[in-house]
Order: C-alpha cells, then sequence, then structure tokens
C-alpha cells in the first residue's frame, strides 16, 4: 500500500482538471492505497464551496469531493492564499474579515503552502492536476 | 524513472515535454493530451521518433470521451485510471505538464 | 547525465506569461515556500514564461500585480539555480540584455538530468 497526495489546481466546470483528480484519487482509494492530502491550489479553491449549484444532469463535484473525503476521511486542505482570494471562507476568516457569512464545505479545511510542501515530502507520489 | 503526464496538446507544450524524456521514461497522455496521438495529426509525428524503451500510454476513459478509439497508434498502450495508479508507483515520481 | 533523485532537491518548470493568468504568480510562491523551507530549489523558465523575465514590466497600466518584481528576490530567499531555455528566447526575438537580471542558459537536454536528480518537479 502506497501514499498518494493529490494537488487540485482546476475549478469545477472550468476545466477537466478537477474530474481528473476526482477520477484518480478514487482510482488509488479503490486500488487499496490512501491518500495523505489533497490540497487544492489556484482554481482549485472552488472545488470547496459549498455554495455550487450545477444543473441536474452534471455531477455536483464539490459534493463527491466531500463525499470522498468523509467516507475515507482524507485530509482536503484549501490554499489560504488561493481561497481568500476566490472568496472560499471558513468561520475563521469570516470572523477575521468580518465577513457576512462562511462558504466552505464541511470537511475542508484551509492552510497554508506548509501543508502542500509536506504533502509532498511525505507522500509516495504526487499527483497534480491543472487546467 | 519518471511517468511524464500530459494533458493538452499546444505544440510548445508537448515540444516541451518531448525533450524532457529520458529513455527509461514513460508518458501517458490524458484529457485534451490524447488528441496529440491521433494517427495523422501533425504532432504525431513526434513520438514515432521516440526511442521504443520509452513506455507511450493514453487513458482509456478520456478516449472514449473524445470518441477517438480507434485513431491512436497501436504503440500508445491503453490504459484506465486504475492502471494509471499502478503506473506512477512503478515510476519513481510524476511530472505533469500542464 | 542521469543521477539519483535527492530528497531535498525539487525542480519547478514555469511556462506561462505573467499576465494572463495566475499560474506564474502561483509558481513563484511556491518556488519561494520550498526556499523558505529550506529546499534546494532550480526553477527554469520555459516557453512564454520567459516573458516573466523581461526588463520594464509594470502591471499598473493594466491593474495588475507585477510579478517580475519578485524575480530579483528568489536568491534572497534562497533559490539555489534559475535557469530560461535559450531556444524560447530565440523563438520570441529576445536577448539577454533584454531581461531584468542575467539568467543562465538551460543547455538542450539538461533538463532531463534536472528532473532525474529531484524529489519532486512541478510545472506551472
Amino acid at each position: 500500500m502506497s501514499s498518494f497526495s493529490i494537488i487540485v489546481q482546476g475549478a469545477p466546470y472550468s476545466s477537466q482538471a478537477a474530474s481528473s483528480a476526482l477520477n484518480f484519487s478514487k482510482a488509488a482509494l479503490e486500488s487499496g492505497h490512501s491518500i495523505y492530502r489533497v490540497f487544492f491550489y489556484q482554481d482549485g479553491a472552488h472545488n470547496a464551496s459549498s455554495l455550487v449549484v450545477p444543473p441536474q444532469d452534471e455531477i455536483n463535484l464539490p459534493k463527491s469531493w466531500q463525499a470522498l473525503i468523509n467516507t475515507h476521511k482524507l485530509d482536503a486542505v484549501v490554499c489560504i492564499a488561493s481561497a481568500l482570494k476566490r472568496g472560499i471562507v471558513d468561520a475563521n476568516e469570516t470572523d477575521r474579515y468580518a465577513l457576512p457569512a462562511s462558504n466552505i464545505l464541511e470537511g475542508f479545511t484551509i492552510g497554508g503552502l506548509g501543508l502542500w510542501l509536506d504533502a509532498t515530502l511525505n507522500s509516495d507520489r504526487v499527483l497534480n492536476f491543472a487546467p | 524513472m519518471t511517468l511524464h503526464t500530459l494533458n493538452k496538446h499546444t505544440n510548445n507544450l508537448v515540444q516541451l515535454c518531448m525533450s524532457a524524456l529520458a529513455v527509461s521514461d514513460s508518458l501517458l497522455l490524458f484529457e485534451d493530451g490524447v488528441y496529440a496521438a491521433l494517427v495523422n495529426a501533425e504532432l504525431q509525428q513526434n513520438f514515432a521518433t521516440l526511442p521504443a524503451s520509452i513506455g507511450l500510454y493514453v487513458l482509456v476513459e478520456d478516449l472514449e470521451a473524445r470518441g477517438i478509439e480507434g485513431k491512436i497508434p497501436d504503440r500508445f498502450i491503453r490504459i484506465t485510471y486504475r492502471q494509471f495508479v499502478n503506473l506512477s508507483l512503478t515510476c519513481s515520481k510524476v511530472v505533469n505538464w500542464n | 547525465m542521469i543521477s539519483e533523485p535527492q530528497k531535498n532537491r525539487w525542480l519547478f518548470v514555469t511556462t506561462r506569461s505573467p499576465w494572463t493568468t495566475s499560474s506564474a504568480a502561483s509558481c513563484m510562491d511556491m518556488v519561494m515556500t520550498a526556499a523558505i523551507f529550506d529546499q534546494k530549489v532550480t526553477l527554469v523558465f520555459c516557453n512564454d514564461g520567459v516573458y516573466q523575465l523581461l526588463a520594464g514590466q509594470n502591471g499598473k497600466a493594466c491593474g495588475i500585480k507585477t510579478l517580475a518584481h519578485q524575480i530579483p528576490a528568489l536568491e534572497l530567499y534562497g533559490v539555489e539555480h534559475i535557469y530560461v531555455e535559450q531556444s524560447a528566447l530565440e523563438e520570441r526575438g529576445l536577448q539577454e540584455r533584454d531581461l531584468i537580471q542575467p539568467v543562465t542558459p538551460l543547455p538542450y537536454g539538461q533538463i532531463q538530468s534536472l528532473i532525474a536528480e529531484s524529489l519532486a518537479v512541478f510545472v506551472f
């Protein structure tokens, strides 16, 4: 059994990156491997939004990530700089910046680039999915 | 031994990825990268000149999505996501060209 | 010559113009993070990435932060090696004197050994 870390750099529906990353993550877990961390970077931060409403004939990517994260107790981190710029915030950031609401999906956390570095150093393989 | 993955078919990026392939490396085309392998496509000629020691792969799911399963040369080995996972583990690292 | 990967050696390859997407800036953030954490970092400017090195850039004109202002700081952050793909400059009609600072040209084929000796490689 090996450990993977996955970097997701694409917003849902804007490119194939988020779907490919999700497919790879599922395949890795189904094959009995573990995922050390999923790191959402740049536009990938949008995958953590609880406000995404796709048309009924499309997969809800944020909810699909959330299901995978909760089922497998994955560490899913959204880069704080990427998240704040794009309006993805948790309760802490909502307080800090006096924002009207928080919108991050339960299961995702916000963290710094140090966690990407740590993921790269501590996983057997790192896969980067970018638009 | 590196697994290179290429998810676009822009000329500049394909050329750059090609220049990075060492003789024992492997290359997986996925997403729009699979278009680069179309038979008779200009870009495809780049792959024909690669040494036989370089493993060439295409992601089946992305071929099917694009309706081009029958238009890719036999030298490209068709693999699924699960085989992609295995391939990434038989190589020492994965470099994504995007 | 292909050598074994070293556990703290990182390679970043930046291939895009600094203006149309955030990709180049995001690469710079990762490069600096890795360098701050005492990793041995090599950064290579390829394809349209060489536009990041042009002197005289100023984003004020279009209301965008100027990424090029960070280039001189790379050395201060401890980034070990910075290379530029010579052919990418030539294809774009650029010369070394057009750049913010002198950058070592990357010999053709050298990228293979840089990849081989790195623990992780990120392309932006």
